[in-house]
């Protein structure tokens, strides 16, 4: 009696977690679009899968960037918030580019007619998105 | 071992040891070039083969008759669904593994801590070319919150990838993480395998710890805290082993992961501190273990304690320090205040323990089970694990108490991570307490 007892809670525990498993799974794939996620990722170029997780702004912005400041050079952000997500990925994106708080080139994303005492326009992208150099 | 545990354990332990060596060959001034990694890595693989390899013994085999789901703890079959329930489990399974591949090469490495800490080193030091002597103090200067003194068997291990595909790829390198949670379930399925002599248990406990949602997201997403507690729970697994069979192989395996755990990050000190009090009780009962056991146990405690000391030394000398948690910060004065943190704590877990989202029963079903059986849990051999639990929830309280970071930021960025650490030695604990004869 106590064996099929046991054996009985067991069974329930593992029905329980089964159900609970299947709950959370489903809820994920389909109510929190997450199976719409994989999708887009599956659907998307290299460097489509770049601009969905950084963001289509932040990652145009941060190519141009890399194409425009000579290596060896450091910057700062102006912008992005610091020590947020995106301001992390921008920083991991960037290196070997560094940052630096006396920075010989500003990045300023999302922040039209931006202008920094010392600094001039070095490079445009849009008017939200350009680079400003020091002196 | 049975040969698909070997596979699991050499590609874990390979990938720990080949970053560990890769890591020193770099510190004295080798550069990471193709050639170079692949005879590193390839050295390490061929010395990893041969210690999975001594002493075998065959698997435990599937035994007809004994795997029904409602007979598992019984031993008896009453299901007429018992022949398809393990093929259900494993395509289940099959499925969690499948799945965790493809979330984790669907995208670059992204998450928070992936790139600011282990994916930042990678990058830096694949660039390099090398282990520069500038390397922790670039990281300390000029990348805040990018933790200088964090061990570096991920970075390491990324950089092994990127060496071998002659390439930076953050997409590709992901493979890691779901290789390590692939390999640990084959390890796992072993062992407790091996306990409960059935396969339809194994496969039944290999399932709820693959599907548990916390296990199997960081399976995907480029952090350390997966891999610590694949290396403490076969820390655990082994040092059980160890413990029942009096094994050599099972002790210095155990030995291994605790090494890899310090290797891994700042809490594998105390995990694998953990692991040496415990080698350390079990010689305190000398007369029922015979002197070869103390011999033993000894040389697994001095493999482990030297790791730590080599590491803390070095980073002494790189003037490394952790700010969130470090010795200096235990005196009587922050016990005092410490002790006022011990309420949001404890809120903080009780929102895990009924956290069904992340973690299912898992929890609710380990406390359940080490009450219905709580005197098992101090018999022999399995009080060694209980107290190992015991302890390490006690040493990460402790590490909460007297941190200095504010406590509950402290507690939203870290206490999900720190029950990931000891998830797969709890599922573990709970086999012995359902399955182990007394």
């Amino acid at each position: 009696m106590r064996i099929l007892k046991k054996s009985f809670i067991f069974g329930l525990a593992v029905s329980v977690w089964f159900v609970l498993w299947v709950n959370f799974l489903v809820r994920d794939l389909f109510t929190k679009g997450q199976l719409a996620e994989h999708v887009e990722f599956l659907k998307a170029s290299r460097h489509g899968k770049y601009e969905i997780v950084y963001g289509k702004r932040f990652f145009e912005f941060l190519t141009f960037v890399n194409e425009s400041i000579p290596r060896g050079s450091d910057y700062n952000f102006r912008g992005v918030e610091p020590l947020s997500l995106e301001w992390r990925r921008g920083v991991y994106y960037l290196y070997p580019l560094m940052m630096s708080e006396d920075a010989e080139y500003l990045l300023v994303f999302e922040k039209p007619g931006y202008s920094m005492n010392g600094y001039k326009l070095f490079r445009k992208f849009d008017n939200g998105r350009f680079i400003l150099k020091r002196k | 071992m049975g040969f698909k545990e070997k596979l699991g354990l050499i590609f874990i332990f390979s990938t720990g040891l080949a970053s560990l060596a890769l890591f020193i060959a770099g510190m004295f001034g080798m550069e990471f070039t193709e050639i170079s990694v692949l005879l590193c890595t390839g050295f390490v693989l061929v010395l990893v083969v041969n210690f999975v390899s001594i002493h075998s013994s065959g698997d435990v085999r599937f035994k007809r008759g004994q795997v029904s789901m409602w007979g598992v703890v019984s031993g008896r079959n009453l299901s007429p669904f018992e022949p398809a329930l393990p093929a259900v489990l494993l395509l289940l399974i099959t499925l969690l593994v499948a799945y965790a591949f493809f979330r984790a090469l669907d995208k670059p490495i992204e998450a928070y801590d992936a790139v600011s800490i282990y994916g930042l080193k990678s990058k830096m030091l694949y660039l390099a070319g090398g282990v520069r002597n500038n390397f922790f103090n670039i990281i300390a200067t000029r990348f805040q919150g990018a933790h200088p003194d964090y061990p570096l068997l991920v970075p390491m291990s990324e950089v092994c990838v990127y060496s071998l595909l002659g390439r930076f790829d953050d997409i590709a390198v992901k493979i890691i993480f779901p290789l390590f949670y692939l390999s640990f379930l084959v390890v796992f399925y072993a062992s407790v395998k091996r306990i409960t002599e059935k396969a339809l248990p194994a496969l039944l406990f290999t399932f709820c710890l693959a599907s548990v949602k916390q296990f199997a997201d960081y399976a995907t997403i480029g952090v350390a805290d997966l891999t610590l507690g694949i290396y403490f729970g076969i820390g655990v697994i082994y040092l059980y082993l160890w413990l029942r069979e009096g094994r050599a192989l099972f002790l210095f395996t155990s030995s291994l992961a605790a090494i890899l755990c310090v290797w891994t990050k700042n809490e594998g000190v105390l995990l694998a501190g953990i692991i040496i009090a415990i080698l350390v009780m079990s010689c305190l009962r000398l007369r029922k273990r015979s002197v070869a056991h103390l011999l033993y146990s000894a040389s697994g405690a001095a493999i482990i304690i030297l790791t730590i000391f080599a590491w803390e030394f070095f980073k002494r000398e790189k003037g490394l320090k952790n700010e969130n948690f470090n010795l200096s910060m235990i005196t009587a004065k922050s016990l005092v205040t410490g002790l006022k943190k011990l309420p949001p704590i404890i809120y903080e877990y009780q929102k895990h323990f009924f956290g069904f989202k992340k973690w299912n029963i898992v929890w609710i079903a380990a406390a359940c089970t080490f009450f219905a059986n709580f005197r098992k849990a101090f018999t022999p051999n399995i009080k060694y694990i209980t107290i190992l639990l015991i302890i390490c929830a006690a040493g990460y309280g402790v590490m909460y108490i007297f941190s200095a970071v504010e406590i509950r930021f402290f507690l939203s960025k870290t206490g999900s991570r720190f029950l990931l650490h000891i998830l797969p030695a709890v599922m573990f604990w709970m086999v012995l307490l359902l399955y182990e004869r007394d």
